[in-house]
């Protein structure tokens, strides 16, 4: 009887529970005056690509809104695992915002689930046209590196017969760039392991026997979210790491060849002003940019014995000494 | 009587230091044009690996030096502009100059060309590319219009004025407002990697180093799409002063163009990646002339 009592008591709490939820988080999100638009932003982690991205967006969106027009942006940065980034999304949706802003793949598929009708422009998504984010409601820009030019720098300065892949499961575009690098290992003869990394346990848990010639990083919110831990990890063996996302902090990786994220910033507050202004997502074209630049870190390759070669060098955009 | 054998005697006075100083200024023109041809200064125009250029071309040179009897040294040049400057003060007897300077080196301070290597495919010619990355989208002129492209050189046929003047074609006349960006990557192979790495959408370069990078990666040739192939030009044409003393020449000339018939000059030429030289003549520069006088393109250069 008192079993059947708590199940009550519990059933009930949940109930009231699940009824307030969404008046708690509309009350914890900032207030709203009316007449403002309300933009809902969802980052895939914390990660400083997506942070510069958003940079440039709200300084664009400063200059691109019409004069007098107001807009309040709501900034959701979850842990990039799926049932966070899916709170958040529902959070923005909740607040009935009207536009949201994707920063990566995750994020943009946790708010595309949501199927609301809330306009969605995504940013920061790795070769979006193979992800199929398809819809009325939705547009977005995002970037494309070639992954062979990587792989190419990298055998100039260090032979590789063994390259460890760092990338995440739950990260649709980071499962398609291993996906290309294994197309390229195998005919470059070159050995392909895997590591998969869902949490900051799962670095924690990498085993450094048996390893490779150096790492690639993979373009994932989950890797980048928990670069400092990986460093802390992968250092001890003094292998080279190379990636499409840029070494905010310079600590570690030696060869990253990414596409300005400010560019993307820019073209995903225009999209969204646009929006604003009436125009329906579908009439504008999505963009994927190409352009990328390449960087050097010379000091962290001094620090490993490796030289590289002074014809790579001068293909750099940037060099970090 | 006595007036007149004075009068001879002055008038042959006068013949013979008037004789005497002919004699002199000849001696001196002499030995001022032995001890100037006691070396011939060569400019190169710096290529992607300077010092691979220079070990290939010192082995040249020292051949030439034993076989002339003189000094053949060389000397590396930056631009065109230094070209320029080098001939107006003479202190460049000769140049090997790819074919963009040498047309403009030829017309304006009427150097001669006088030999071109034939590389080891048995070709003395070039050709420009123009290619994108097979995954760009880009196949029209329509669609290179707003995307970034880098050139080589402003003083590259292939690297510049070939895609110019291909642009031009289609339609595409104005750098500035019909691309994104452009910018000068300084060798061919850094204008194919640029491409290649997504630094730029559409790129130029010789087809030389085109071929060479493809040969050696593979991947690199699956990756590109070509656009647009030019017409062959003369590739780097050896160019000389026409004051060089005519025997100097001549000899300098046979010495290369003999040079694939002895062992001695059959290993140099292949360290020099070449089969033989060849003669070059003014009319392989036409087309290029009127490509630059069309372009006007030295108003352009950065």
């Amino acid at each position: 009887m008192v079993f059947i009592d708590t199940i009550k008591k519990m059933f009930r709490s949940t109930a009231v529970f699940t009824f307030l939820l969404p008046f708690v988080l509309i009350f914890h999100l900032p207030a709203l005056s009316a007449g403002e638009t309300r933009i809902g932003v969802v980052m895939s982690g914390n990660v400083p690509y997506y942070n510069e991205i958003h940079r440039e967006l709200v300084t664009t969106l400063n200059n691109e809104m019409p004069s007098g027009e107001k807009f309040t942006i709501i900034l959701q940065r979850p842990f990039p695992d799926p049932i966070a980034l899916s709170n958040a999304a529902r959070k923005l949706i909740a607040t009935d915002v009207d536009l949201i802003i994707a920063y990566g793949s995750p994020a943009t598929h946790a708010v595309l689930f949501e199927k609301s009708n809330i306009p969605v422009v995504y940013a920061g998504v790795y070769n979006p046209d193979g992800e199929n984010f398809s819809g009325p409601k939705v547009t977005g820009c995002g970037y494309k590196v070639p992954i062979s030019s990587l792989l190419r720098y990298l055998k100039n300065f260090k032979p590789i017969t063994t390259l460890d892949v760092i990338y995440s499961s739950l990260e649709k575009d980071s499962v398609r760039q291993t996906e290309e690098l294994a197309v390229l290992a195998a005919e470059q003869d070159i050995r392909l392991q895997k590591i998969n990394i869902r949490s900051r346990m799962d670095i924690q848990t990498i085993s450094l026997q048996d390893r490779g010639d150096a790492f690639f990083l993979t373009g994932s919110a989950v890797v980048f979210s928990y670069l400092d831990d990986l460093l802390a990890k992968t250092m001890e063996l003094e292998h080279p790491l190379i990636s499409v996302l840029p070494d905010h902090k310079e600590e570690g990786i030696i060869l990253t060849l990414s596409h300005n994220p400010s560019i993307q910033g820019k073209k995903a507050a225009e999209m969204a002003a646009r929006i604003i202004r009436g125009e329906q997502p579908s009439e504008i074209k999505p963009e994927v940019f190409r352009n990328s630049e390449l960087v050097f870190n010379l000091r962290e390759a001094k620090k490993m014995g490796l030289t590289i070669p002074i014809n790579l060098i001068a293909e750099a955009t940037r060099v970090i000494k | 009587m006595m007036k007149n054998i004075m009068l001879r005697r002055s008038f042959r006075v006068k013949v013979f230091f008037g004789c005497l100083f002919l004699i002199v200024c000849q001696l001196f023109q002499t030995t001022n044009l032995q001890a100037k041809t006691e070396e011939l200064v060569i400019g190169l125009e710096p290529e992607h690996n300077i010092f691979d250029q220079v070990a290939r071309y010192r082995e040249l040179t020292d051949f030439l030096s034993a076989e002339l009897g003189i000094k053949v040294r060389l000397t590396i040049m930056s631009r065109y502009g230094e070209v320029l400057k080098r001939f107006q003060s003479r202190r460049l007897d000769g140049a090997f100059l790819n074919s963009f300077t040498a047309s403009l080196a030829i017309k304006e301070f009427d150097l001669e060309p006088v030999a071109r290597a034939v590389n080891l495919q048995g070709d003395a010619t070039t050709r420009g590319l123009i290619f994108t990355r097979r995954d760009s989208g880009i196949k029209t002129s329509g669609d290179m219009k707003g995307k970034s492209i880098v050139f080589v050189d402003p003083s590259t046929t292939e690297g510049y004025l070939f895609p110019r003047s291909y642009f031009r074609q289609q339609g595409l006349l104005d750098l500035k407002t019909d691309f994104s960006r452009y910018f000068f990557s300084g060798s061919d192979a850094s204008a194919i990697f640029a491409v290649l790495d997504g630094r730029a959408d559409i790129g130029s370069a010789k087809d030389a180093t085109f071929n060479r990078l493809t040969e050696k990666d593979s991947s690199i040739k699956s990756e590109l799409s070509i656009l647009a192939e030019s017409p062959a030009f003369p590739d780097t044409t050896l160019c000389l002063r026409k004051d060089i003393p005519g025997e100097l020449k001549s000899s300098l000339l046979s010495t290369l163009l003999q040079m694939n018939q002895t062992e001695k000059g059959k290993k140099i030429l292949n360290k020099f990646t070449a089969l033989r030289f060849e003669l070059a003549a003014f009319s392989d520069f036409e087309e290029i002339m009127k490509m630059q006088k069309s372009l006007d393109t030295r108003m352009e250069k950065k």
